[in-house]
């Protein structure tokens, strides 16, 4: 019926106006109906109006005070706040099959496992479904889902973001013991759900990236502290770096071990108050040997070194999920040492922590060059210090042994009378003056031989030793009036190679010694020579039967400017000159000796001589 | 001298939502609380609810109301999951309770609660009263109270609900959940008084039901038909709707005398039926047969005027003193059945306002029930559909 006028209530009977006035307070009635119903949509709305709200408040305030987990269960409380479930569930499967659970509801239990059931549920009944899909399901459409049999209804959807392999999953539910109080899962409560997820999930990556923003930047400040940390000890400082490679990586243990240098080792683990794993000599050699052997400068695979791996049984652990992740440690090209960072779990490195173990083990390589340059600088000083010993010591002696013969000239020149006519006591003057004249050329010549092997460059020949012993021989058998016999052992076809003039040197030296102590009151005064090569060296032995060294002064022979006695002749450099020209020949010098007896010196040369860099 | 502390809510967690009200209201200093009187929505486990208040504040009693949204100084918030609290510091108080109270034994039940907890405490000079919302005959509650106490003393409170289905409502002591409760606190702190106030806003329309048969708080007949029927017809809807769709427009109005009238500034006091059995319908009073009852809409200026008007009347009353505490107690169709959100919290803010102190809210507990006790022309009166606000002062 249309609006009614005044005119047309006039003319309607007692009846029809009863009828029309109750049709009248039926229309305030249903317009009542109407409006509440527009109350509820408007509700409806503000409750959205908060979850938009509550997410972006989320959003700028608390991702740096907030976890995951405190999202996770915001979203579970949200489903419960905002949609008016009895419980709020909310499942994240993420990059490398991560998968998280949050859920709120008093007295209610959910394990892993069922979540993955639910996960598999969801995914099985919303592939024919579009992304924002809802589900909402009845009573018993899920008895194979123990833990969700006592609620009467769920509403599931899920938001996929397949560029990030993101997927959020979330269930709303209801009580049987509740049914009466809540409102029904109707597709009422569906777009808003299926929105909610596609906000949650829009949200949970926002979060994913400012937590790993953050955790870079806690990553990069941690590793900063420690590097503006670091001592003067470069081991000190390694171990500082497997320890904060532990702590940013959350591994069970982290080593570094130098791959020839005993010195370099450092070890560190995580967990040690809660379970101590500790790896044996045994099980750091196992996963040495795989990470020095990978092709990949970083490799990662699963490895159970044996010890560990019995040491795990024993405590009846899990022995399948342990995981090394391994790092080479170059150093100017060359592989010096392995960093090997693990963990009692299928953990998978992200990119990040490849960088973050790159980063450690530059690092490691840098203190390790610090530590081989502080090794050469120990070792340097020694030299110097020696070379300055050594010096002082040349100067004093060098400056002695001329000077003595000059002072002896200068008075035997003073002496001779050249108006005399006594030429006889002149001539005795003249001679004792060439003799002076002969002992200080003895001392420059030995000077020069000592100056040449330090300066002058190897150059290896074809080495006939015969040839040398018997040519130093024949220049020296005459030292002594008395006779000396030379025997040869030299092994047949005897072939290497070395720096012939020094080598010259070294066997004249020995020899001429052998000579000028040979004793006299023997008859068989002999120098016996035998020379061979045994493994890679070539054995040179000299053997006499003269005066010989006591036992004090054996190990001095080798000394600069050491004599046995001022009553000898000599500068005391020949022998030192051998030990330097053998070390220079990458060989070495043994004496062995009983004073009245006879010496030995044995000299090991290489026999395939390989030149260290010459330095002019 | 009882000092009164509030806070509230929307935490979905029970436990946790009890702790954060105690944490507002208290700081950490719950252990020497002396009673906690909780409202919560009916989502709540209520088992869980008065066992955490017991284990944060173990020296208190701890009273609980199921209802369907709460008011604190927080503001408004009505989901399956509100709390809210008063934690009362002082001596001077005493609890009583019944259980298994209906529309038929109110009276009686009633009455043995108000003796017993006379005789615990004499000195009572003001009522909180909690009764259950389903099946209960309020008038017959009030009666008895005043049987033990006196009609001058001030009854205040409120009834339980639950989110408006009619269902359930539940009430605990302690730690005790029940189903069909009430309790009734008496506080006995002589410098206390307290101003009530009530109002709804609506308008009677039509031609009224008349109650042809009854029997208490049981309406049998209207118009000489099956009560329900005649009801839900009248509403537009069938009898197979449940009150969760006809409390929202159902309201029905009885008339008040002139001078009532006046001071309510409404010529209709409304009823609300909460359940009904088959044809019969539970009506939250007695009901006499012969009474009129008028379908009633509303009217959302009236809501703000009357609501202005009796808060600017309380304030007058109060003559300058600053409430120490606030109990308010909102018909549960006034709350998200009835506004959109911003202007029932426009709504709440204009009833806290007035008695803020330097923008300060008092300390307030308010819960969106099925039912509310003010005084009305002198006389302590149960009602329906209002805002009823209790306004502690100290003298």
């Amino acid at each position: 019926m249309g609006i009614l006028t005044h005119t047309d209530l006039e003319d309607l009977s007692k009846e029809q106006l009863i009828h029309q006035f109750r049709d009248l307070q039926l229309r305030i009635s249903r317009f009542s109906a109407v409006e509440q119903s527009l109350i509820n949509v408007r509700d409806r709305l503000d409750s959205e109006v908060v979850m938009h709200k509550r997410m972006n408040a989320f959003n700028k305030e608390a991702f740096e005070e907030s976890e995951v987990s405190d999202f996770l269960l915001l979203v579970a409380e949200s489903i419960i706040d905002i949609f008016e479930f009895e419980i709020g569930l909310v499942i994240v499967s993420s990059q490398n099959n991560q998968f998280s659970l949050s859920y709120e509801m008093e007295g209610f239990s959910l394990q892993n496992e069922e979540a993955y059931r639910i996960y598999n549920l969801i995914n099985g009944n919303l592939n024919y479904y579009e992304n924002g899909k809802v589900l909402t399901l009845n009573d018993g459409q899920w008895d194979d889902l123990s833990n969700l049999i006592p609620f009467n209804q769920l509403m599931l959807t899920r938001a996929v973001n397949q560029e990030l392999n993101v997927s959020i999953y979330m269930v709303g539910g209801v009580l049987k013991s509740g049914a009466l109080s809540y409102n029904p899962v109707d597709e009422k409560r569906a777009n808003a759900f299926g929105l909610f997820a596609q906000q949650v999930l829009s949200q949970f990556n926002s979060l994913q990236k400012a937590k790993r923003i953050q955790s870079s930047e806690y990553r990069l400040s941690r590793l900063a502290k420690v590097f503006l940390g670091f001592g003067s000890s470069p081991i000190e400082n390694i171990g500082k770096l497997t320890d904060v490679a532990c702590e940013l990586l959350n591994s069970d243990f982290c080593f570094y071990k130098g791959l020839d240098k005993i010195d370099l080792f450092s070890y560190s683990s995580s967990k040690t108050s809660q379970s101590p794993i500790f790896l044996t000599v045994n099980d750091i050699i196992y996963l040495k040997t795989f990470i020095r052997n990978a092709s990949e400068e970083t490799s990662i695979d699963t490895h159970i070194p044996p010890d560990f791996k019995d040491e795990m049984i024993s405590k009846g652990e899990d022995v399948h999920q342990f995981r090394t992740v391994g790092r080479k440690v170059n150093l100017e090209g060359m592989t010096t040492g392995i960093l090997g960072i693990c963990f009692a779990s299928a953990t998978q490195p992200t990119d990040e922590d490849k960088q973050i173990i790159g980063i450690i083990a530059a690092a490691i390589a840098v203190e390790e060059k610090r530590h081989l340059a502080q090794k050469e600088l120990i070792r340097n000083n020694a030299e110097l210090k020696k070379i300055n010993s050594e010096l002082d010591n040349f100067v004093y002696s060098v400056s002695h042994d001329l000077r003595a013969p000059l002072l002896a000239i200068k008075g035997l020149l003073a002496l001779i009378d050249t108006k005399s006519v006594d030429t006889q006591e002149n001539d005795q003057y003249l001679a004792l003056v060439a003799e002076s004249v002969s002992r200080m050329d003895e001392t420059i010549k030995e000077i020069l031989d000592y100056s040449r092997n330090a300066r002058l460059g190897i150059r290896p020949e074809f080495i006939n030793i015969r040839e040398i012993v018997t040519n130093a021989f024949n220049d020296v058998k005459y030292y002594s009036d008395h006779n000396v016999d030379l025997m040869l052992d030299i092994e047949n076809n005897l072939q290497f190679s070395s720096d012939k003039p020094r080598l010259n040197t070294v066997v004249k030296n020995i020899i001429a010694n052998s000579v000028k102590y040979s004793r006299r009151e023997i008859a068989n005064s002999y120098i016996r020579v035998k020379a061979y090569k045994k493994k890679d060296e070539i054995i040179l032995r000299i053997e006499d039967n003269g005066e010989g060294i006591s036992e004090a002064n054996l190990q001095k022979v080798f000394n600069m400017f050491f004599r046995a006695s001022n009553l000898t002749s000599g500068t005391g450099l020949g022998l030192y000159i051998c030990k330097e020209i053998l070390s220079k020949l990458n060989g070495r010098i043994e004496v062995s000796s009983v004073l009245g007896k006879g010496s030995v010196f044995t000299i090991y040369l290489p026999s395939k001589f390989e030149p260290e860099e010459e330095s002019i | 001298m009882l000092e009164f502390y509030s806070g509230s809510t929307r935490m979905v967690n029970t436990r946790r939502g009890v702790s954060e009200c105690l944490e507002i209201a208290l700081g950490n200093s719950y252990s020497d609380c002396d009673l906690i009187i909780l409202h919560a929505s009916i989502g709540h486990n209520f088992s869980d609810l008065v066992d955490e208040a017991s284990k944060l504040a173990p020296n208190a009693r701890v009273l609980a109301a199921s209802c369907c949204g709460v008011v604190g100084r927080e503001g408004v918030s009505e989901s399956m999951k509100d709390i809210a609290l008063m934690a009362i510091k002082g001596k001077e108080f005493s609890v009583g309770h019944c259980v298994d109270i209906n529309g038929s034994n109110a009276y009686q039940k009633t009455l043995e609660m108000a003796e017993a907890l006379k005789d615990e405490n004499p000195n009572i000079n003001m009522l909180y009263f909690m009764a259950p919302g389903i099946d209960i005959d309020n008038d017959a509650c009030i009666l008895a109270i005043e049987e033990v106490f006196g009609s001058e003393v001030t009854i205040f409170g409120a009834t339980s609900s639950d989110n408006m289905k009619g269902v359930i409502s539940y009430q605990a002591i302690d730690k005790n959940v029940f189903e069909h409760a009430s309790f009734l606190v008496g506080f006995s702190d002589s410098t206390l008084v307290v101003d009530t106030a009530a109002t709804h806003g609506f308008v009677a329309y039509g031609e009224p039901f008349v109650v042809t048969k009854s029997n208490g708080h049981r309406i049998i007949e209207l118009d000489g038909k099956p009560a329900w029927s005649e009801f839900t017809q009248r509403l537009g809807l069938n009898s197979s709707n449940n009150c969760g769709d006809t409390i929202p427009i159902g309201a029905l109005a009885e008339k008040l005398s002139e001078e009532q009238a006046k001071e309510y500034g409404n010529e209709h006091i409304l009823r609300v039926v909460t359940s009904h059995e088959n044809e019969e319908m539970l009506y939250a009073t007695s009901i006499k047969e012969g009474t009129k009852l008028w379908l009633t809409q509303r009217d959302e200026e009236k809501i703000f005027s009357e609501m202005d008007r009796i808060v600017a009347d309380m304030v007058k009353r109060s003559d300058g003193k600053i409430p120490v505490a606030v109990f308010h107690a909102d018909c549960l169709a006034r709350g998200r059945f009835l506004f959109n959100r911003i202007l029932k919290e426009e709504l709440v803010n204009r009833m806290q306002f007035p008695f803020s102190n330097n923008g300060e809210c008092p300390p307030w507990l308010g819960m969106y029930g099925f039912g509310e006790f003010a005084r009305l022309s002198g006389k302590n009166t149960y009602h329906n559909y209002t805002t009823a606000l209790y306004v502690i002062y100290r003298k």
